[in-house]
């Protein structure tokens, strides 16, 4: 069995792309909307897309695409690489076509067409990143706030009465860290819906990404890009102001009771930081929303702040891979965590 | 039963009562993907003391028990 890899050319494959994935998957999202809107929209450029044939019957049975995502490093800009969709038919799953296709990208960055790469894959994909011998940079910690103990409560009581009784005595304890926060007047919050950046937020995206020496990009049009026109899912964001300025946001969904933190930025003001989650927190009380998560990489500032207000680390973990052409002088801070300001943001999509 | 079943087996992929023959295709029936056949590739290297090289992990060796076992075989006889 002999197989070919091509580069696809986006405008005339698009259809082949969307065909292979909705044959090998399970769910009903509207790929051929997903991949407009990822693979022509995304302001950083176009993804790379290398799709599998087989030589004999001629047929795709694979693909793996990456998209770009500038960076701020040491406050220069810099296109990187992001992986993105991975799929295979399932009769040829046999690991060798799912290590040629994910090498892709190690031999795009070797050959210098690209100069780094990262990826934050599901947990499957995990095993198949280590086997193509990506180097792993950190956990993604996957942080937890139950907002009440009803679950917990039913779990261990039997009786109705008495759980549901215990539940409404102990709840107010879990709001007890948000409550006493001083409020300071010269913060102002807004809570806004799938409303588009502006340049308010390059400018103040400008100011904050000075403070990381591995920033993805978060300017205005790549937020619109990245979460106003996704097709997925619609966000929120609670914005603080301080003297009227953007110093900081939370972007969010909601799904059901659950309540996923997707990106934070914020100036580096522990006060600040600290009154932007406790306000965060007290809105989403008020949807009687069950527990709230976030995710980060493992050196994010951000993650002590969390614990203050009783996030708890979960025992699920992610991995975060990375990879850079060692001719560059980003090749050391690439590689290296501390380096790193990630949210599950960051991830594709 | 074969030492390749009894692994599926045993790692919970196949059903003890499968219907599943050795010449069944175990990709087309979801019994393997490209991540059980890590574990499984880590397995047969380690009971047949032999290297499986990455260019050979491909559905012409792996597709079926029959398959796998020919594969075994032509790496052992080597």
């Amino acid at each position: 069995m002999k197989i070919v890899f091509v580069e696809a050319n986006l405008k005339s494959d698009l259809d082949r792309i969307v065909k292979l994935i909705n044959s090998n998957r399970t769910n009903n999202k509207d790929y051929n909307n997903i991949l407009a809107w990822k693979y022509l929209t995304n302001p950083d450029g176009k993804p790379k897309v290398w799709i599998a044939i087989d030589e004999q019957t001629g047929k795709d049975i694979g693909i793996s695409s990456i998209i770009p995502r500038k960076f701020k490093i040491n406050n220069n800009t810099l296109t990187c690489w992001n992986s993105c969709d991975f799929s295979i038919e399932k009769r040829y799953r046999t690991l060798g076509i799912a290590l040629k296709l994910r090498k892709k990208a190690k031999e795009s960055v070797d050959n210098g067409e690209i100069t780094a790469f990262f990826s934050h894959p599901n947990n499957k994909m995990v095993k198949i990143f280590e086997k193509a011998n990506y180097p792993c940079i950190g956990k993604m910690l996957h942080l937890v706030k139950p907002l009440n103990i009803d679950f917990k409560m039913k779990s261990i009581v039997k009786y109705k009465f008495i759980s549901k009784t215990l539940s409404r005595i102990l709840n107010p304890f879990l709001c007890l860290p948000e409550l006493f926060i001083s409020k300071n007047r010269n913060y102002s919050f807004e809570l806004l819906g799938n409303v588009p950046f502006d340049l308010e937020y390059d400018v103040f995206f400008s100011n904050v990404s000075k403070d990381y020496t591995i920033i993805g990009d978060r300017s205005s049009e790549y937020m619109n890009w990245r979460y106003i026109n996704c097709p997925l899912y619609q966000t929120e964001r609670i914005i603080i102001r301080n003297n009227e300025k953007i110093c900081g946001y939370i972007i969010f969904i909601q799904i059901e009771k659950q309540i996923h933190l997707k990106d934070m930025v914020c100036i580096s003001d522990d006060k600040i930081i600290i009154a932007l989650i406790a306000n965060w927190i007290k809105i989403i009380r008020k949807r009687q929303a069950d527990y709230i998560t976030a995710v980060f990489l493992q050196t994010n500032p951000m993650i002590k702040f969390f614990k203050k207000f009783t996030f708890f680390t979960a025992s699920q973990e992610s991995a975060v891979f990375a990879y850079v052409n060692e001719r560059t002088d980003i090749y050391n801070a690439w590689l290296n965590n501390e380096n790193w300001y990630m949210t599950i943001g960051d991830r594709d999509t | 039963m074969n030492e390749i079943k009894r692994f599926l087996i045993e790692n919970k992929y196949l059903k003890k009562d499968s219907d599943i023959s050795d010449n069944d295709s175990l990709l087309e029936k979801g019994v393997i993907d490209s991540v059980i056949m890590l574990e499984l590739v880590a397995f047969l290297e380690n009971k047949y003391s032999i290297t499986i090289d990455k260019e050979d992990l491909m559905p012409d060796n792996f597709d079926s028990i029959i398959a796998i076992q020919k594969y075994i075989q032509s790496k052992v006889n080597i």
